[in-house]
């Protein structure tokens, strides 16, 4: 899992790349009373939208006009139920905010409104028609870019907004039409199996997690012998340990993401994403060198604990109500649980095999537990100075090729134990 | 998709000998209807251009750059550097050779016009992004970042177009049976807007265009200048790259039969300095039958008129010609605004591929259109039924076609849907109730307001 705050860099960088000319840019979350949306208006536009002759100024707009910028916002957005009821429209929280952006951009300084919609009492705030001319009932070039960020029935959630339509001037009869949103109702079946899916994604692309776990198997079919790693254990030996390792990091991660997302505990993101890589770190020297020999379950359980927050931040994050959010820490827990087990399906034959070949696997083990370290204080370095480093995008592309890893350590493990046989 | 290669049959061949005969045919008569204007020579120098360019290319190159012709692949430019558009088509200038660049010239140089305007002003705005490369742009700037295609084969037989074009320059010649049918969409610009040093020569493109311009506004009178004004703010073109055959149904501005000879010259002149891009015996052609269209051409600005203001901008809009000039912030320079502009044909553009003036209207019932209550004097529910998911847009004209409600636009699913509209704010009468989907189709139903 990258930070939050990397995430949503990325993210902002990928939407100025994809629509460089200064638009509005729209994101819209879906809650089950009414749509909380964000605008990012472009102080250069706004300004000349609401005077053309001479453009009002970031200062002017935020500061003595900032009243009549939330009465102008209310008169030019009019969201309508499809039965031509008239939504309320809150204006909250206007922040300026500097997008400093390269070369290719030059500096943009947006202004960034936060919005409550609200529906008329018992009508659906999944369908609406959004009558939107903000900047551009003015400034005719100008278009909105509208994205659903968060919708807990469809599985959308902040890391991946999905683009849903435009809103801008038509040039051919200079009308602007209304945008209509309209998201299919999956209800709370559908909530459920969209967290599931969320959970597996989690940590299939969450590269941190996985690593802890796959280095925390490294060594576990191995006995201790002093103050090194020995000989294999047995399968038997080696299967028990596996499982204890699992089981005691599921408890622990199980347990801080309920006390997480149901608000019981709340911790800032940064502190435990640091945490999370210096568990990596601690297991990678463990795989190397045996460093808390037989206390494998504990330290899982404890570590478990901590990346059990990060997913629960990824929850509290999404502002749901009691069922919901209890139907999300059950789908997100099984989600989790589900690609963890496909993974320690998919590797645990070839550690069982390969560790049986003490030469090739020290090699292996070391190699990897290695880099593993090495991507671990990078991430460290990352995560503290809140910059990306060579060393971190190189892992993570690296690890696209995940698949393709684990294929490649299952021929090696059961190529060379067949090679092994016939000698 | 390549399918497995089987020995053809000779009765196969014997078909195919004869289709390709009914196309011949079938080609033939429209070849000598639609003579070309100006006499295939022209022609047969790009033609000759291009084929010295390919001769001069790997065979990996010619995959690269020779293409079939498609409107798609057409429509692949933008006004944004390749850091942030790199959908551009072709070969890059940065991956030629020295021999290969400059056959490369040659044939754009057989394509564009002469003088100030065409090839030299060409040679000026791809300096203008060498300068901004040079001057904190970076490497994603430059002329090396320019492209030339050729989408079909180059002949005097058949569609084919030269694609050229970078951050500030993209041009669609596009020629039909001989003849040049379309020489845009025609994009050209430059940052900054004034004189700089680059490569050893000082530069300034676009100036022509810019005089011209402000010239044709400081010509007006105060009268004049008041009609031509055009309501709303422009921060950048309303058709740039990707906002193909969207011409507005309605002309706003100045109609140009109000002109005087002096003012109607200098509208013309503006014209001319972007026609004159392309070669001059097709340029005079073309400047021909705008000169007859300017009696229905008008003109609109808005700004300062000076053209170097940010905001300024100026539209012609004729029966066939259309130019946008917009004056913008500068992003690279910032201490200098810089224009964005293009030239448009209503029916040339691409060569008229791709020109959807035909829109299919289908019946109400294939959609089961129905509105309730009609007649209303206040609010109607417009029904309809669409038979898969897709996106529609939904608008309510008058009788005279002008748009009078934008009820939406956006996807719907399969179904029935039903969208309920205030139609308080219109007067009393017939409208019509209309459906557009996204395959090109049209339905509409009639609607009474009491």
């Amino acid at each position: 899992m990258k930070s939050t705050a990397l995430f949503l860099i990325l993210f902002a960088v990928n939407a100025l790349l994809a629509h460089p000319s200064p638009n509005t840019l729209i994101f819209l979350d879906i809650k089950a009373d009414g749509v909380a949306a964000e605008l990012r208006l472009p102080v250069s536009e706004l300004g000349t939208a609401i005077r053309p002759t001479a453009p009002r100024t970031a200062d002017e707009l935020m500061g003595s006009f900032k009243d009549s910028l939330r009465l102008y916002l209310q008169a030019h957005i009019t969201p309508l139920s499809m039965d031509g009821q008239k939504w309320s429209v809150e204006v909250g929280d206007m922040q300026l905010e500097n997008v400093s952006n390269t070369q290719e951009r030059g500096t943009l300084q947006d202004i960034i409104v936060k919005l409550w919609l609200k529906p008329p009492t018992g009508a659906n705030s999944r369908q609406f028609i959004l009558n939107y001319d903000v900047v551009m009932h003015q400034v005719v070039t100008h278009s909105a870019l509208v994205s659903i960020r968060q919708d807990w029935e469809t599985g959308v959630v902040a890391e991946h907004p999905a683009e849903v339509g435009i809103i801008a001037v038509e040039p051919r009869n200079n009308q602007i039409f209304p945008l209509v949103i309209s998201l299919e109702s999956k209800g709370l079946w559908g909530g459920f199996w969209s967290m599931v899916g969320l959970g597996r994604k989690h940590i299939s692309e969450g590269t941190d997690h996985l690593l802890f776990l796959l280095v925390l198997l490294l060594a576990a079919p191995l006995l201790v012998s002093g103050k090194k790693w020995g000989n294999f254990g047995g399968t038997r030996y080696a299967f028990m340990r596996l499982l204890k390792i699992i089981t005691a990091f599921t408890i622990g991660h199980s347990l801080t993401l309920l006390a997480g997302a149901v608000g019981w505990l709340r911790l800032p993101s940064q502190p435990i994403e640091v945490l999370i890589a210096f568990s990596i770190l601690i297991s990678a020297i463990h795989a190397i060198r045996p460093i808390f020999p037989n206390r494998e379950t504990f330290v899982a359980a404890g570590f478990g604990l901590i990346h059990g927050l990060a997913f629960a931040n990824t929850l509290s994050d999404l502002d749901l109500n009691a069922t919901a959010m209890t139907l999300s820490i059950l789908g997100f827990n099984i989600g989790i649980e589900l690609q963890q087990l496909l993974v320690v399906a998919l590797t645990v034959p070839s550690l069982i095999l390969l560790s049986q070949q003490p030469k090739i696997y020290d090699i292996v083990r070391i190699g990897s537990a290695t880099l593993a370290a090495l991507a671990a204080s990078a991430w460290i370095i990352e995560r503290i100075s809140g910059n990306s480093n060579f060393f971190t995008e190189g892992v993570e592309s690296l690890f696209a090729y995940g698949r393709w890893l684990i294929l490649a350590l299952a021929v090696l493990a059961f190529g060379t134990y067949f090679l092994n046989k016939k000698r | 998709m390549r399918t497995p290669f089987t020995k053809p049959k000779l009765w196969s061949l014997g078909f195919c000998t004869l289709l390709i005969m009914a196309f011949t045919f079938k080609d033939a008569p429209q070849q000598t209807v639609a003579a070309p204007p100006i006499g295939p020579s022209t022609t047969q120098e790009v033609i000759d251009a291009a084929n010295a360019f390919k001769a001069t290319l790997s065979s990996t190159q010619i995959t690269t750059c020779f293409l079939s012709y498609s409107l798609s692949d057409a429509q692949r430019w933008s006004n944004f550097p390749v850091g942030i558009y790199n959908n551009r088509i072709g070969i890059k200038m940065s991956e030629l050779s020295a021999t290969q660049l400059a056959a490369a010239k040659n044939l754009v140089k057989a394509a564009a016009g002469v003088g100030v305007e065409g090839y030299n002003e060409i040679l000026a705005i791809m300096a203008a992004d060498d300068y901004l490369g040079a001057n904190g742009g970076g490497s994603s700037y430059t002329s090396g970042n320019y492209y030339i295609a050729l989408l079909g084969t180059p002949a005097l037989t058949g569609t084919w177009e030269l694609y050229f074009g970078g951050h500030h320059l993209a041009f669609a010649n596009t020629y039909k049976n001989g003849a040049l049918v379309g020489g845009t969409p025609s994009f050209r610009s430059s940052e900054p807007y004034t004189e700089f040093s680059q490569n050893g020569s000082t530069w300034e493109p676009m100036k022509e265009e810019r005089i011209a311009l402000a010239a044709a506004i400081s010509g007006l009178s105060a009268t004049q200048k008041t009609s031509a004004t055009l309501s709303g703010s422009y921060s950048d073109l309303t058709l740039g790259p990707q906002k193909d055959w969207q011409f507005p149904t309605t002309k706003v501005g100045l109609k140009c039969s109000n002109l005087d000879a002096a003012q109607k010259a200098l509208v013309l002149a503006a014209i001319r300095t972007y026609v004159a891009d392309v070669d001059s015996a097709n340029a005079a052609a073309i400047m021909t039958k705008y000169t007859n269209d300017i009696d229905n051409t008008y003109f609109g600005f808005v700004g300062s008129g000076t053209m170097v203001t940010q905001g300024d901008y100026v539209r012609i809009d004729g029966p066939s010609v259309w130019l946008e000039y917009s004056t913008q912030g500068g992003i690279v320079i910032r201490t200098y605004t810089h224009p964005h502009t293009v030239w448009r044909d209503r029916t040339g553009d691409y060569g008229g591929t791709g020109n959807p003036s035909s829109v299919k209207n289908v019946d109400a019932s294939v959609y089961k259109m129905e509105t309730a209550p009609n007649p209303t004097t206040q609010q109607t529910t417009l029904r309809f039924t669409l038979p898969r998911d897709m996106s529609v847009s939904i608008a309510i004209y008058d009788m005279t076609g002008r748009m009078v409600k934008a009820v939406s636009k956006g996807k719907m699913y399969s179904g029935d849907n039903n969208i309920t509209v205030d139609l308080s704010h219109l007067a009393s009468g017939v409208y019509t109730y209309t459906l557009e989907t996204e395959n090109g189709e049209r339905a509409t139903k009639r609607l009474v307001k009491n």
